[in-house]
């Protein structure tokens, strides 16, 4: 087989396993994307995928989890990921009045419409601001500073997130010269602590007396799932019926806006497209149905631009998504690097065009869609059945579990997990207390490897 | 190739555990009271929520056609009947 074609056969194999995979991750509820699609992606990365497949990878996985992540929101009452917590409110208004279902199409169409969209806008946007590209490789480190303390300060924590990177960064300066003293160079693992810090933080509270008894329940939670109601013939129905004329312009606005706010928080801006459209419906019906696809389209938008913008144009990951469920595309040493001292990046912004971005781009979103889309629309009922009777978190922790030991050993053997539980454990925590996000300590993590070298330096 | 045979034990371990310990959650499908009651519920919850419903004259018929597709119409219809005639009993 000549190169090309392996190529193009892995990308679009990749991409389709990967659409299939998180359909699956997306039913259950709480798995946030960090923790998800990083690994994954660092997997397919480490594995020696071409770099088109890896981003077909990346792309079919993000967009197919916002389109099934609808699912749990709107069937089950629980967000499927951290950015369907912006849709709760209005998905639980409309599961009370009795049409959970309707709350769900509206939300996948919106959220195929803007995924459409947000490629060719991002790529757009991403060439425009190419030219600054050198200037802002050199300038890196303090940019890093400048949007970390942005990033932080826009995070749930506001001056405790800025106040509590501080410890973080020195933990890492730490950690490194830990590591360092032991004759290694480890790459991967801060970066899977942190995304497992979460994870790590509520097992350690289940196990200890004084956090139990915030865990502790009297009965098993009830959930609630409202019948069957299917109003289309055949297998997919197509989104601008699904949507009103208003609701689809609506969605392609805040879809191409969004394109271009590429350092925000995603879930900041999931909750501001929400409100700025919701005076132009003038029914509270109306009105919560709309905010619902504008909000599910801003969450696929927003993602696709916060990766493709900086990959595209810098090549740095300078914004929450980039820097975190978007990491390995930017950095996954040895194969992808950032280099700390000149801001040199060897990753999929060196290996492809910004015409490759779009055409593989285009060609995941269609997988995706193909794949969640009609799956979501048809079986929804019978899948989140499926989900709360049969997986449980023990099952859902133990996987991670697992992955976290293969790759922790691998890229360190024992101090690599040493490091990972120590990070995750000082991470976890800060984020649940002090809501210090994790997208924050990624920025943190850099800025520490960045960043601090040319402080000090100029601190003599 | 000791990378997959990993992921591959990290994947079998999922599925044991599944099957070791199912999900303590409970599922309800029917709910109690009839249809009507919870929702005008439901659509007091949303006025709560959202200030005001809005008129129903301000709806375009597409809307409508879904509303009444849903099942929501009339109730909606008689929250907002059922509104002016007590906003009525309070000017007298």
């Amino acid at each position: 087989m000549s190169s090309m074609a392996y190529e193009i056969t892995m990308a679009l194999g990749l991409g389709l396993l990967a659409s299939i995979l998180f359909s699956a991750i997306g039913l259950i509820s709480g798995t946030d994307e960090t923790t998800t699609i990083a690994p994954a992606t660092l997997l397919v990365v480490l594995l020696g995928a071409p770099p088109s497949a890896i981003f077909t990878f990346w792309m079919c996985a993000a967009v197919s989890k916002h389109m099934i992540h609808a699912i749990p929101t709107a069937l089950l009452g629980i967000p499927g990921d951290t950015l369907a917590i912006p849709l709760m409110p209005e998905a639980a208004l409309l599961r009370n009045l009795g049409a959970p279902h309707i709350a769900l199409r509206k939300m996948l169409a919106g959220g195929v419409i803007a995924a459409f969209i947000a490629v060719p806008c991002s790529v757009l946007f991403a060439v425009i601001l190419a030219p600054i590209g050198t200037y802002i490789t050199t300038a890196a480190p303090w940019i890093f500073v400048v949007a970390t303390l942005f990033i932080a300060y826009m995070s749930a924590g506001r001056w405790a997130s800025i106040a509590g990177l501080v410890p973080f960064i020195v933990l890492i300066v730490a950690l490194q010269d830990f590591a360092a003293g032991n004759g290694l160079k480890l790459g991967v693992s801060y970066f899977l602590g942190i995304a497992v810090g979460p994870l790590v933080a509520e097992l350690l509270s289940a196990t200890s007396f004084t956090e139990r008894g915030r865990m502790d329940r009297l009965a098993p939670r009830e959930t609630y799932i409202a019948p069957d109601a299917k109003s289309w013939e055949g297998y997919f129905p197509n989104p601008f019926r699904v949507l009103d004329r208003q609701q689809a312009v609506a969605t392609a606005a805040a879809a191409v806006i969004t394109s271009a706010t590429f350092v925000f928080s995603p879930v900041a801006v999931t909750v501001i497209a929400g409100e700025l459209v919701k005076p132009r419906f003038k029914h509270a019906y109306h009105r919560l149905t709309s905010v619902l696809a504008v909000r599910n389209g801003v969450t696929e938008s927003t993602y696709i631009a916060e990766t493709l913008v900086p990959l595209i144009a810098f090549g740095l990951p300078i914004s929450p998504v980039a820097a975190g469920p978007a990491a390995p595309l930017f950095n996954a040493p040895p194969r992808f690097t950032v280099d700390a001292s000149t801001g040199a990046v060897n990753n999929l912004h060196t290996y492809m065009s910004a015409t490759e971005f779009l055409v593989w781009g285009l060609v995941s979103v269609t997988i995706a869609t193909l794949v969640a889309y009609p799956f979501a629309m048809n079986y929804a009922r019978r899948a989140a059945t499926f989900v709360t009777t049969h997986i449980s978190h023990e099952a859902i922790i133990a996987t991670f579990v697992g992955l976290v030991l293969v790759i922790g050993l691998w890229d360190g053997g024992i101090i690599a997990l040493l490091l990972i539980v120590t990070i995750g454990t000082v991470g976890g925590l800060l984020n649940r207390v002090f809501g210090l996000s994790t997208g924050v300590q990624f920025m943190g993590y850099y800025v520490a490897i960045l960043s601090l070298p040319a402080i000090t330096k100029l601190l003599g | 190739m000791a990378m997959f045979c990993g992921v591959a034990g990290a994947l079998l371990g999922g599925l044991l555990c599944s099957l070791l310990f199912p999900p303590k959650r409970t599922l309800v499908v029917d709910r109690a009271g009839s249809s009507a009651t919870w929702q005008q519920e439901g659509i007091e919850n949303l006025r709560q929520e959202e200030g005001s419903l809005g008129s129903m004259k301000d709806l375009p018929v597409y809307v409508i056609q879904e509303m009444r597709a849903v099942g929501l119409y009339r109730a909606f219809a008689d929250f907002e009947e059922r509104q002016a005639l007590s906003n009525e009993s309070c000017d007298e």
